[in-house]
């Protein structure tokens, strides 16, 4: 009998301490991620009182007395939340999204996009046998990924709509041989140069005329549409630029004859005649460009992010290795 | 510049891995662009005249304007709104395109059925919809089914246009493999024998379809 009343007072006890402690918690909220994730530790300050979100990204504060208050909220790499709110006797309850930068995005997601256009070996094309893309910008990518501590997530995209895409937020960053040029950045931002090009011209291998720029007046020249050696046979008065969307459809051309020339960066042409004896590249290169790894402008943290890692691969030897894997040199010689 | 045979057989694998998105394209279009577009053939012949402008308005402008160019619009344009992934964007824009050609298919389909049928429906008690449902749309879906088959085909041939978005289907990884192959001959022939594969057998049926249909009406 005795033992019946202790566990009665016991049960009585633990409820009462229970719904005491219940009716305590009076504000209580999930802090989200603009990418739809809850955030887990994230600080969260009501008035004098602080917390911490849980792995479900839950807050909980007890005994708060009603009232106006500010709640902020903030997370690594999130803006700072601020609101006035108001407590009443029933308590607030309050769900917030926090807004990511982009690199606190790809680090919460594990995967850095990267737009790219794969068919421009050797610098990105597709692998058929392993269905995969391959090529010095995308070893790159891959290493910048690794350093991030995420993975990399080439997706295929074609150059016609390449800038727009980033922009629209299809991918976080371009690697795909873009050359820094003062026209694309007034839409999009670069990290420093990875790769230092130019563009070369390349003629049929029985052309002797075409020997420089200056033969090109006159003449049919093909170019991959939007690329920098468009716009260097724009400058060239005279010239015929005939665009392709790609610039394998140019040599093609070129080979049947409907060409005289093509202007084209200059590893990539070199490429192709490899394998094709019946085209030349002739001449100096017309210009000195840079390759550039693109992002969305406002996107500081994750571009520092980006220049560090590539400082760091110049001087630790691990950019030297993926060079001599794709273009069997060392860079500068 | 010539067909090589070790390139086609070297690759055609990866070509064929395209299919899985040129179908996938083609079923989720065909799905939605039939259902859309039989929605809007009952609102073009409605007797609400606001209902009918909705649905001419919209047949006008899809029909009126490129298919290139709605690809476009819903991938880069939308995007300011919503940012579709290009999958999405591809199945949204092949929807809403073909919604538009098949909802004429039906409204012919339907208007091709004597008038007496809907009267003759009317008068046994029947309403609107319960005639429409049990007496004019079955006879209206054998008539359409030929048209529609070639509607699905005139779709298959083009999801190609999705590879604006980079989308790595049939004529996207042809492209693709003329780039790494540096042969562009090969790749591309290759891939329009994958298309007849299917465009053959499907136009074929849709021809037997239409002389059954005409010696039994």
């Amino acid at each position: 009998m005795k033992k019946v009343i202790t566990l009665i007072i016991l049960t009585a006890l633990v409820v009462t301490i229970f719904t005491g402690c219940t009716s305590a918690k009076n504000v209580s909220g999930t802090v989200k991620g603009d990418d739809g994730k809850v955030v887990a530790g994230a600080s969260v300050q009501i008035g004098k009182f602080s917390a911490t979100t849980d792995a479900d990204g839950h807050f909980v504060f007890n005994n708060v007395k009603p009232g106006k208050y500010i709640l902020k909220i903030s997370a690594d790499g999130a803006e700072p939340f601020s609101d006035n709110v108001e407590v009443t006797k029933d308590g607030l309850s309050k769900n917030v999204t926090l807004k990511f930068n982009t690199l606190a995005k790809i680090k919460r997601s594990g995967v850095l996009r990267v737009g790219s256009d794969t068919t421009y070996a050797p610098f990105e094309s597709i692998d058929t046998k392993a269905g995969k893309a391959v090529g010095f910008d995308v070893d790159i990518a891959n290493l910048i990924a690794k350093k991030l501590g995420v993975k990399a997530d080439i997706m295929t995209t074609d150059w016609g709509g390449i800038i727009p895409a980033l922009e629209t937020n299809k991918f976080d960053v371009i690697i795909s041989a873009m050359t820094i040029t003062k026209e694309r950045e007034k839409e999009i931002d670069f990290s420093i140069p990875y790769y230092d090009s130019g563009q070369i011209i390349a003629v049929k291998t029985s052309n002797n005329s075409i020997k420089g720029p200056e033969d090109l007046v006159g003449k049919t020249v093909g170019t991959q549409m939007g690329t920098t050696g468009d716009f260097a046979v724009q400058k060239i008065k005279g010239a015929i630029d005939k665009t392709y969307p790609d610039i394998q459809l140019a040599f093609a051309d070129l080979e049947l004859g409907r060409l005289d020339a093509i202007v084209n960066d200059f590893p990539v042409t070199a490429f192709y005649s490899k394998g094709h004896k019946d085209i030349k590249l002739v001449g100096k290169l017309l210009t000195v460009e840079h390759y550039g790894i693109a992002f969305r402008k406002n996107d500081t943290e994750l571009k520092d992010a980006v220049n560090k890692i590539l400082e760091e691969i110049k001087t630790d030897g691990e950019y030297d290795q993926l060079y001599v894997k794709w273009f069997g040199k060392k860079p500068g010689s | 510049m010539q067909f090589k045979l070790d390139i086609f057989v070297q690759n055609f694998p990866y070509l064929l891995g395209g299919l899985k998105l040129t179908l996938g394209l083609t079923l989720f279009a065909m799905v939605f662009g039939i259902a859309l577009g039989l929605g809007l053939a009952l609102l073009k012949i409605s007797k609400n005249s606001l209902l009918k402008w909705i649905a001419t308005i919209y047949i006008e402008v899809v029909r009126g304007t490129p298919l290139l160019l709605q690809i476009l619009i819903v991938y880069f344009v939308f995007a300011k709104i919503i940012s579709l992934d290009a999958f999405t964007a591809g199945v949204v824009a092949l929807s809403l395109n073909s919604a538009a050609y098949v909802s004429e298919i039906f409204r012919a389909g339907i208007e091709s059925i004597p008038k007496g049928q809907m009267e003759a429906a009317l008068s046994v008690g029947m309403n609107y919809s319960q005639a429409m449902r049990y007496i004019i749309l079955p006879q209206t879906i054998r008539r359409v089914l030929p048209p529609v088959t070639n509607e699905i085909v005139a779709m298959f041939k083009d999801t190609s246009l999705v590879m604006v978005m980079g989308l790595a289907e049939l004529t996207y990884r042809a492209k693709q493999i003329s780039a790494s192959t540096a042969n562009v001959m090969t790749p591309y022939i290759a891939a329009g024998l994958v298309y007849l594969v299917f465009t053959i057998p499907l136009t074929r049926y849709a021809q037997r379809l239409e002389r059954r249909f005409s010696k039994g009406a």
